[in-house]
């Protein structure tokens, strides 16, 4: 190679070189101003970040120490390390005299909130937040109840560097917990008191009344003249009425105290309706009303529900319907809504071409006393209670009593029900006719044990007139004497006596008597709910409602003593037989014969003007047949006829007059075979 | 293109072809830059495609082999100066994959005017990787070099095909397989 290519190769090279290095040089020039503008940025960027954080540290500070908040910072050792302003304020601590100590150790009032504190505490070293109730020792000695939200300090690295716990002062609110706790114990007890009340006011006002009741029905059977008669009617029903304003009164106490049970039991609808039904039925018979009832009702299982309370709703509502009614129609209807296999909800209602119910009447109604407008209670009576009743009982079921009605046309009270199936179907239909039917005398006597002097009298009277024989106890204590000496056949038990009741005596026959299975029935005054259950599992057999009727008795003794013969009593007096026909036998069976051949035919007229409602008709047959029955030696029907001819003469009730012939049928087929006999003696 | 793409190149062809080589390269053209390249500065492609033209014409070795050729020498460049974006990376895949998402956008944080190639990967099964190189540079070659010697660096068995995607050369498609 050529020496000046040599050299000129050597040239271009260095020029090259030197003009890349001068062209790095500007380069690197440029990117070092590039970075220091960046930088200066930079700077002014962390400036103002650190202003901005400042200002913000400033706001959350002064946040937190004007919040109702006592702040508390302490270390993972719960050391104090820093206590706020309020902390210290409602504690009574400053904070040079906090700073370092064992917050749980020298705050926690007693050891049980030392132990919690400690728990806690640990719970932050796990990096867990809570929420907990601590007593803090005051300065002064005196704990303050706080609540404390505690949480742990994190570290950049998920580390725990200590934990801060907000206290809030709820002294207050724990002293009206407890304030609470008491005035709630003492309503309890208040409604406790007011049940037990009700429980005595309802037994001390069933007792006479059961008396004046079971008396009356005594004294029906009675001889008795028109004047008594008349004087017996007012009286049995001024006794049913105040029966009624009292119970009406107690359930309307019962509702407001609270203390209404409502019971879950086996009912038979269809029977239910179809009682309420005939019974008003009677009722309306003497008036231009009609009673409608037509149940589209299928199903044969008992349904699970509180039948009495039902009852008595519909008795209220179909009360008033009859009584609000001039002329037309009372309708009671049910009507299936939803049925299900295991439920059924029933629309139940009462429709009337009554003299209606205006909207302004329709809001007072419903109120206790009160009644639609003024004149009512001058017209129509009643006590006002009725409604009120039935609406707070409907209530209580979980339902509403609504009404339709227009003024001048008529009403429909309606409300629908929910019940459970039964899965037991209903058995054959029991015949609820009461009746007395003679009680098969026991071996043993019956004790009653009774401590009012006129409930005895009433019992011992019953029990006498069915020749049943008895002892007498006046509360338990004699009764269990008595059963320490004696075997008795049954016992009937009142509830409340003196010196021992009649829970305490029954649990003592259970016990330690030798008479442990002696049949025990519960004479209750109580109508609660809850004493039935009760008497059940006292060890009581059984249990009658006062005040109760003597068929009530009756089907009771029949049921655990057995039914008597029918007596063979003798249906004719002997004595009245022989001072008649004085051994003259062919003129006796003269007239025995009359008797037989022309006293069914005049029973016959009897019933059909009962059927067609003629008085008149009736008292003359009753005046003729009278004399019949005498002379046959049957005094009880000549009693009776003279009733029916009283009855019939003075305007008696229709109800009345059907009660005693349908005795008088049961009485003649009784004696028939008697009478009969007398043709064939020689 | 950046300078260091230069003078790398030129460093191969003096250390190759001495520096009368380079200087011969530098005069045959007509350059803007004169033919002055330093690493930081920023010069035309079109004077990179004329200096390989003429070398590959005064050699006689196809632009396509001197390309691959430099690939595997400016490799070494990488390890010298950016050991860590190996290192950061377990295997020859892991860090073949990381060209694109990673490399590359940290280049482009320190030089944003860098024009570097699109660079897809799919890892088809555990054992088979795809790239697929797409530039207006067209300098597949280049890049076969470069993947050439990281198959090297983590001294890995893996067999490299490329295939180009169209006729142009600016879209190709390497597959890699491990064997073993």
């Amino acid at each position: 190679m050529d020496k000046t290519d040599l050299i000129s190769k050597l040239e271009r090279r260095l020029a090259r070189e030197k003009g890349a290095r001068k062209q790095a040089e500007k380069i690197l020039e440029v990117k070092a101003l590039e970075l220091f503008h960046v930088n200066e940025g930079l700077e002014e960027e962390v400036n103002r970040r650190t202003i901005e954080l400042r200002q913000s540290e400033i706001k959350y500070r002064s946040i937190i120490e004007n919040m109702q908040l006592g702040l508390l910072e302490v270390d993972t050792e719960e050391r104090i390390v820093r206590a706020y302003p309020l902390f210290c304020s409602i504690t009574g601590y400053s904070e040079e005299l906090l700073l370092g100590k064992h917050a749980g150790k020298f705050l926690s009032f007693d050891d049980e909130y030392l132990e919690a504190a400690i728990k806690e505490n640990n719970k932050r070293l796990e990096g867990e937040a809570s929420v907990w109730e601590i007593r803090i020792r005051h300065a002064d000695g005196h704990p303050i109840h706080m609540l404390v939200s505690g949480a742990p300090i994190m570290n950049v690295d998920g580390g725990v560097e200590g934990s801060i716990g907000i206290h809030y002062d709820i002294s207050y609110q724990k002293a009206l917990q407890e304030e609470l706790e008491v005035a709630l114990e003492k309503a309890e007890a208040s409604q406790r008191a007011e049940k037990e009340f009700l429980t005595n006011m309802s037994h001390e006002i069933r007792t006479p009344l059961n008396v004046i009741i079971g008396m009356t029905e005594l004294l029906r059977d009675t001889e008795l003249n028109t004047d008594q008669q008349e004087y017996l009617g007012t009286l049995s029903r001024s006794a049913d009425m105040l029966l009624d304003l009292i119970s009406d009164i107690l359930d309307i106490s019962k509702i407001d105290a609270g203390v209404l049970q409502i019971s879950e039991a086996n009912f038979d609808l269809t029977h239910i309706m179809n009682s309420l039904a005939r019974m008003f039925e009677v009722k309306l018979e003497e008036r231009p009303i009609s009673m409608k009832y037509e149940f589209n009702y299928n199903l044969n299982n008992y349904l699970i529900g509180d039948a009495k309370l039902l009852n008595q709703v519909l008795v209220n509502l179909l009360g008033n319907a009859c009584k609000f009614t001039e002329s037309g129609e009372v309708a009671l209807d049910i009507h299936i809504l939803n049925q299900r296999e295991e439920d059924i909800e029933i629309r139940f209602s009462v429709s009337d071409t009554g003299i209606g119910i205006s909207p302004e009447e329709q809001a007072e109604i419903f109120k206790q006393f009160r009644q639609a407008n003024r004149g009512i209670n001058r017209k129509y009576g009643g006590s006002g209670l009725g409604l009120a009743i039935s609406s707070r009982i409907i209530k209580a079921l979980g339902s509403e009593l609504l009404l339709k009605s227009i003024k001048g046309e008529g009403s429909t009270f309606y409300f629908d029900l929910k019940y459970r199936v039964s899965e037991e179907r209903v058995s054959g239909s029991k015949g609820q006719v009461k009746v007395i039917s003679p009680v098969r005398p026991p071996k043993d006597p019956i004790l009653v044990v009774e401590d009012n002097v006129l409930n005895q009298k009433y019992l011992l009277t019953i029990l006498k007139k069915w020749k049943l024989p008895y002892d007498i106890a006046e509360n338990g204590q004699v009764a269990i004497d008595k059963l320490k000496e004696n075997r008795y056949s049954l016992c009937l038990m009142d509830i409340q006596m003196p010196i021992l009741d009649g829970y305490k005596a029954t649990q003592w026959i259970r016990k330690s008597s030798d008479q442990k299975n002696l049949i025990v029935i519960a004479l209750s005054a109580s109508t609660l709910g809850a004493d039935i259950e009760k008497a059940g599992k006292m060890g009581f057999n059984d249990f009658l409602s006062k005040p109760f009727r003597p068929e009530d008795l009756n089907q009771v003794l029949v049921k655990y003593l057995g039914r008597g013969n029918d007596t063979p009593d003798l249906f004719l007096d002997q004595s009245t037989l022989d001072d008649l026909y004085q051994g003259d036998e062919d003129y006796k069976k003269d007239i025995f014969q009359l008797f037989i051949d022309l006293v069914p035919r005049d029973l016959n007229k009897i019933s059909l003007s009962i059927q067609d409602r003629k008085k008149e008709e009736l008292g003359l047959i009753a005046h003729r047949l009278k004399p019949n029955f005498h002379m046959v030696g049957l005094l009880e029907g000549e009693r009776m006829m003279k009733n029916l001819e009283t009855l019939a003469k003075q305007d008696g009730l229709w109800e009345d007059i059907i009660a005693i012939k349908s005795r008088l049928d049961e009485l003649i087929e009784k004696a028939w075979p008697q009478i009969e006999e007398i043709l064939h003696i020689k | 293109m950046k300078g260091i793409v230069f003078t790398e190149f030129l460093e191969l062809v003096e250390s190759k072809w001495g520096a009368d080589m380079v200087d011969d390269l530098i005069e045959s053209n007509d350059l803007e830059s004169g033919g002055i390249y330093t690493a930081v500065g920023t010069y035309d492609f079109s004077e990179m495609q004329k200096l390989l033209g003429t070398l590959s014409e005064k050699t006689g070795i196809p632009a396509s082999t001197l390309l691959e050729t430099y690939g595997n020498y400016f490799s070494g460049h990488m390890t010298s100066n950016y050991i860590q974006f190996f290192e950061k990376a377990p295997n020859c895949f892991a860090f073949l994959s990381s060209i694109h998402d990673y490399i590359h956008v940290e280049v482009k944080k320190l030089y944003p005017d860098a024009e570097l190639p699109h660079f897809a990967s799919n890892m088809i099964d555990d054992n088979t990787l795809e790239l697929i190189y797409t530039s207006s540079r067209k300098m597949g070659h280049f890049a076969k070099g470069l993947i050439h010697s990281s198959i090297e660096y983590y001294k890995e068995d893996i067999e490299l095909e490329m295939n180009p995607l169209d006729d142009s050369g600016s879209k190709v498609r390497f597959l890699l397989t491990k064997n073993g």
